[in-house]
């Protein structure tokens, strides 16, 4: 059918009649009309299978932002609990000596390490002319670090530093760019761990903040097994886990 | 077959292509990148399908994370040549929401009468349809739109005109008007049975 615009201007019954909405003395008037009018014929015949489709149109329901990465961390989850090959390096415990040698080797041809490697051989020099053991005076190696996004539309980013000490893992978080707070607000650190599966996610916090910058946190939560890391504002007072997921990543080794 | 917003700028084959090597790269190993590709793609789509076959969206989010890790475990058995990876997806998803269906948890507290239960796309043609008019019904303006909700609920045009307070011959130009650029968005969208 070739659209006349003209027409259809004279005569918008055909919507209302296709969705049957027409009012009685509308209806009568036009199923009169309809009966001698090609072009209203061929444009009711258009309109009828549009109507028709109308129930089938699924909910109109948005998606939360944070399923992403509830969604990538299901993946994540499925690939450790099922054993198949990772793209991310495995994470396994690994004693302090067995670490430092794999940092060691892995940076070993920077030039930037050169730099270091020298002043680091100034502090061992300065150390033990002072008579202290190195291991007094050094963090251990980064053991797992994280590379923490925001959902798409969202705002910040951070990076976490896992070390491990023989009293827990502490976490150097560095921030910029979060959402601001509202009044009673506060960004809380949580890890997700291998138990998660879809939809139930094993969580355990790993502190709470309330600016940019460096923070400094504790948890026992190993990232060899808690290999998610979410940021989430929370409400003071409020008992429900967790809220809105605004930034979050997985454990690199 | 729908075409994926994020992608608008490829040709359906080029699409087609771009997503069938996203999956070889999931069945490689690389469990990253591509899943986040396809997860933008079509992430919305299922989360939406998942509403409207188990009536709740936490339930929603859930197959959704599920319809992608089964993507994972199954990977290296598509076959590009048999389906699109669209397909691939709404399959898994249709199974997996049969699943979460049948477990205690997942059914509703209170009875549902049958004929409250709008009716629930069974074949992947029918998701597909689906999504496709909500797709479609989300390119109307907000005025467009308003009218044709109106008549869904039910409501004729003088009740219409009466109930957003415009003239009736306004509610007959939009129900034309919305009715036309639905009919074209569905057309684009691959909307079967027009």
């Amino acid at each position: 059918m070739v659209y006349d615009a003209q027409h259809a201007l004279e005569h918008p019954e055909t919507a209302g009649w296709a969705l049957g909405t027409l009012d009685p003395e509308d209806a009568a008037a036009f199923s009169e009309h309809l009966q001698s009018c090609e072009q209203c014929q061929g444009e009711v015949a258009e309109f009828t299978p549009v109507a028709g489709s109308l129930p089938l149109a699924a909910p109109s329901a948005e998606p939360p932002d944070d399923l992403f990465y509830k969604t990538m961390a299901a993946v994540q989850y499925a690939v450790m609990a099922e054993g198949r090959p990772v793209t991310e390096p495995e994470l396994t415990a690994r004693g302090p000596v067995a670490r430092a040698s794999r940092w060691w080797h892995f940076h070993w041809t920077s030039p930037l390490m050169t730099v270091v490697t020298a002043l680091g051989a100034a502090a061992v020099t300065a150390a033990a002319f002072i008579g202290v053991q190195l291991s007094q005076i050094t963090a251990p190696a980064v053991l797992a670090s994280f590379d923490l996004r925001a959902p798409a539309g969202g705002t910040g980013s951070a990076t976490a530093m896992v070390r491990h000490y023989s009293n827990g893992y502490n976490i150097a978080l560095t921030a910029q760019d979060l959402p601001r707070l509202g009044q009673g607000q506060f960004y809380e650190c949580w890890y997700a761990g291998q138990n998660s599966r879809s939809g139930h996610l094993e969580l355990i916090t790993a502190g709470t903040f309330v600016g940019n910058g460096t923070v400094h946190m504790w948890s026992a939560a190993d990232p060899a097994r808690f290999k998610v890391m979410q940021i989430t504002i929370e409400q003071a007072g409020d008992a429900s886990q967790h809220g809105r997921v605004i930034l979050s990543g997985v454990a690199q080794s | 077959m729908l075409v994926p917003n994020a992608a608008d700028q490829l040709a359906p084959g080029e699409l087609a292509a771009e997503e069938a090597e996203f999956v070889a790269q999931i069945a490689a190993g690389d469990h990253g990148a591509p899943v986040e590709q396809l997860y933008h793609r079509y992430g919305k789509r299922l989360f939406r399908f998942g509403v409207q076959q188990l009536g709740n969206e936490g339930l929603a989010q859930e197959l959704v994370q599920e319809t992608f890790v089964r993507l994972w475990r199954g990977a290296s058995r598509f076959d590009a040549g048999k389906s699109s990876v669209g397909t691939y997806l709404y399959v898994i998803a249709r199974s997996a929401a049969a699943d979460i269906r049948k477990r205690p948890s997942s059914r509703p507290l209170m009875p549902v009468e049958d004929a409250d239960i709008p009716p629930i796309p069974d074949t992947v043609d029918q998701i597909v349809n689906s999504l496709a008019v909500r797709e479609a019904l989300d390119t109307l303006t907000h005025e467009q739109a308003e009218v044709i909700r109106l008549s869904q609920e039910g409501l004729s045009q003088s009740q219409i005109a009466e109930r957003v307070g415009i003239p009736l011959g306004t509610v007959k130009t939009r129900s034309h008007h919305g009715m036309r650029a639905l009919r074209t968005a569905l057309i684009e969208r691959g909307f079967h049975g027009l």
